[in-house]
């Protein structure tokens, strides 16, 4: 066997190439298809996970994906908006906790999360540097975030500009960096977070500026020499004010959180009827028909992979065949010197073992990190998919 | 459910924990009614520093860490708590005192007045101090035992409640007693501030701004004689005893200051029900100076 094995490497040898080209076909046949299929799998437990770890969802009638995905991922996708007041009546119901977020402000082209520091107790976010929001004007980055923007406490931010033609819309505000939270996997280590009135301050319902001189003991209502401030700073945050009753402001959905199963019962009987403008949703059950369509693609992706995968595999049984037919002559010489002819089955089996082998452990490197690290690569697909 | 349990134990924490209860009220009354109630299952701490008033004060951004950090943030609501606006609260852990009592809050259109070198400021709005009406404040001791409650499901918080309850009651009942006795005769107030106790009481009151540390201005001591002219009142209550010119000013013109304070950040140590007590009795005695 031992001089089966030294013949064949050394036909190897002098074969690198055609070897190599072998053993690369093998470990990729094998590892793409495990490989997807274990990212996948990650990718799918990590919506599951998030989906199942957020109770209910309220927001206004319309696509449950849309607004699954705009509580969940801070995707932009909702276009008609609930109010803090709706919120305000989940909490007033003494049912269960209702934590608003508003999403479709940017900051560097990462997604600004107006919320309410709840949000930070119920996703179990910790802050690994600085300290949580306290006040209007502040904001606490995502670990992703933080290190993309390069930001760490005491740093500043700017919001990009919606529209540089809507005179009355959303201003840059810069906002002051308080604090950075511990990675935990998921759309959060990506986001900006800020106080919902802060992002009512982007959104120009909110805003701050000098104080109104009188003329003559008159009032000036409106005047352009009025500055608006675009930055909130110790000297002037007590300037910044709402225009509108709290209750009526913006959000674009808002988690609700029952104290118990009764209770979760109660409130989605409430929002039951067709023509009540807002719908409480079940993510998990929303993501459970994405991941069903989801598994239907990758159903159909694996049977893809097994028919390439069967064409290769016939490839490469044609490729030795057609090697070993090409040594036929190096056969017969090998017959001539007295070699059996099990000898020669045994040459040419260890070759082939060899490049299998090889083939296996090259492909084994590659879905073994890929498994070590699909839950950090589905992390970031996932949080970065919508 | 796991989670969801999981979520509400982390949101109300449980007297199973080692340590005590974090709270934070945003007054020494609240702050007494949350610590009556809990026991020793929390340590109750009021975050403004001694001198100023709980109405007027910023915090800086450390105080408002600490009480973001607290177990339970008890305020007292109806715009007391000026800073709350500006501040991240977590709402799970948070308690309106006043909250579900929007029919009985008063709702002021105040004139502008300054104290001392002081900014000029108006009192529009909702007035704060609704602990004075004493079956309002038994209100809020009862929102501040639900919060708890939840909180410290271990701890005897009903049997508490009842307790503080009957003391509330026991000063709604002497309150009501001075009210009739009053009758109908009109309390000078030195500023805004005791206008749920007069509602409650039947007792009206005429509102003549002085300043606790200047000398009274001319146009103040005009606006007073025109009240005593109005009204023929001859009691006048404040916080604190009034600074000396004042004082003088008072009595040249028969009127006795009376010290009724709203206890909101009385020095460290003080019984807060006990000053409650002291008002009505010093208003007793001066009613009744015999």
């Amino acid at each position: 066997m031992t001089n089966a094995l030294f013949l064949a490497l050394a036909y190897m040898r002098f074969h690198r190439i055609a070897s190599a080209a072998l053993i690369m076909a093998i470990a990729l046949i094998a590892a793409v298809p495990v490989g997807t299929r274990v990212v996948l799998n990650a990718s799918e437990n990590a919506l599951g996970t998030r989906a199942a770890a957020t109770p209910l969802i309220l927001g206004a009638r319309g696509s449950s994906l849309d607004l699954t995905l705009a509580a969940l991922y801070f995707t932009d996708a909702v276009t008609v908006p609930v109010t803090q007041g709706d919120a305000d009546a989940v909490w007033d119901s003494g049912l269960a906790m209702a934590i608003p977020l508003h999403v479709g402000f940017t900051a560097r082209a990462l997604p600004v999360v107006g919320t309410a520091v709840d949000y930070f107790d119920f996703r179990g976010l910790a802050v690994a540097a600085g300290r949580p929001m306290a006040q209007i004007g502040e904001a606490v980055l995502g670990a992703g975030a933080a290190a993309r923007l390069g930001l760490k406490p005491g740093d500043t931010l700017v919001t990009d500009a919606q529209n540089l033609f809507d005179l009355a819309g959303a201003y840059p505000l810069e906002l002051t960096i308080a604090g950075v939270f511990a990675p935990n996997g998921t759309a959060d280590d990506r986001a900006v977070f800020v106080e919902m009135k802060t992002v009512w301050i982007i959104a120009g319902i909110g805003h701050g500026h000098d104080a109104v001189q009188s003329v003559n003991g008159q009032s000036v209502v409106a005047s352009p020499a009025i500055q608006q401030f675009n930055r909130i700073t110790p000297e002037n945050i007590d300037t910044f004010h709402l225009h509108q009753n709290t209750a009526l402001l913006p959000a674009s959905a808002v988690l609700v959180v029952p104290y118990d199963a009764k209770s979760a019962a109660i409130l989605q009987g409430r929002y039951l009827e067709g023509d009540n403008p807002l719908h409480l949703i079940i993510p998990a059950t929303v993501i459970e028909g994405l991941l069903q369509t989801l598994f239907r693609i990758g159903r159909i992706l694996d049977a893809v992979v097994l028919i390439v995968g069967a064409a290769t595999v016939t490839a490469i049984a044609l490729a030795l065949s057609l090697a070993t037919q090409l040594r036929a002559g190096e056969m017969q010489t090998l017959f001539r010197l007295g070699a059996h002819r099990a000898t020669i089955a045994k040459t040419i089996g260890a070759q082939i073992a060899i490049i299998l082998s090889l083939g296996a452990v090259l492909a084994a490197t590659i879905v073994i990190p890929l498994a070590y690290l699909s839950p950090q690569i589905a992390a970031m697909l996932v949080a970065a998919a919508p | 459910m796991k989670l969801l349990v999981l979520t509400i134990a982390l949101a109300l924490p449980t007297a199973a924990q080692a340590e005590p209860l974090n709270v934070q009220a945003s007054n020494d009354v609240l702050a007494m009614f949350a610590q009556r109630l809990a026991g020793d299952a929390a340590t109750v701490t009021m975050p403004v520093p001694d001198g100023i008033d709980p109405a007027t004060w910023q915090p800086r951004i450390a105080a408002i860490a600490a009480v973001q950090d607290a177990g339970l943030i008890v305020l007292n609501g109806a715009g007391y708590e000026g800073w709350s606006t500006r501040v991240s609260l977590p709402r799970a852990r948070t308690v309106d005192t006043t909250h579900g009592m929007d029919a009985e809050l008063i709702h002021l259109a105040g004139q502008s007045h300054s104290h001392g070198a002081g900014p000029t400021h108006s009192h529009d709005g909702v007035a704060p101090v609704v602990w004075l009406d004493f079956s309002l404040a038994a209100r809020q001791a009862g929102a501040i035992a639900a919060a708890l409650t939840r909180a410290l499901p271990d701890a005897p918080v009903a049997a508490n409640l009842a307790a503080l309850q009957t003391d509330l009651a026991d000063l709604d009942a002497e309150a009501k007693a001075l009210g009739a006795a009053m009758q109908g005769q009109t309390l000078l107030v030195w500023q805004p501030g005791y206008e749920y106790f007069g509602r409650a009481y039947g007792i009206p009151l005429r509102e003549v701004t002085f300043d606790a540390a200047e000398p009274p201005s001319p146009a103040q001591l005009a606006a007073l004689d025109a009240a005593v002219a109005d009204t023929q009142a001859r009691l006048m209550l404040w916080d604190a005893a009034p600074p000396p010119d004042t004082a003088t000013a008072l009595a040249a013109r028969g009127i006795m200051p009376v010290i009724f304070t709203t206890a909101a950040n009385p020095p460290e140590g003080a019984d807060v029900l006990g000053m409650l007590q002291a008002n009505l009795a010093a208003l007793r005695a001066a009613l009744d100076p015999a």
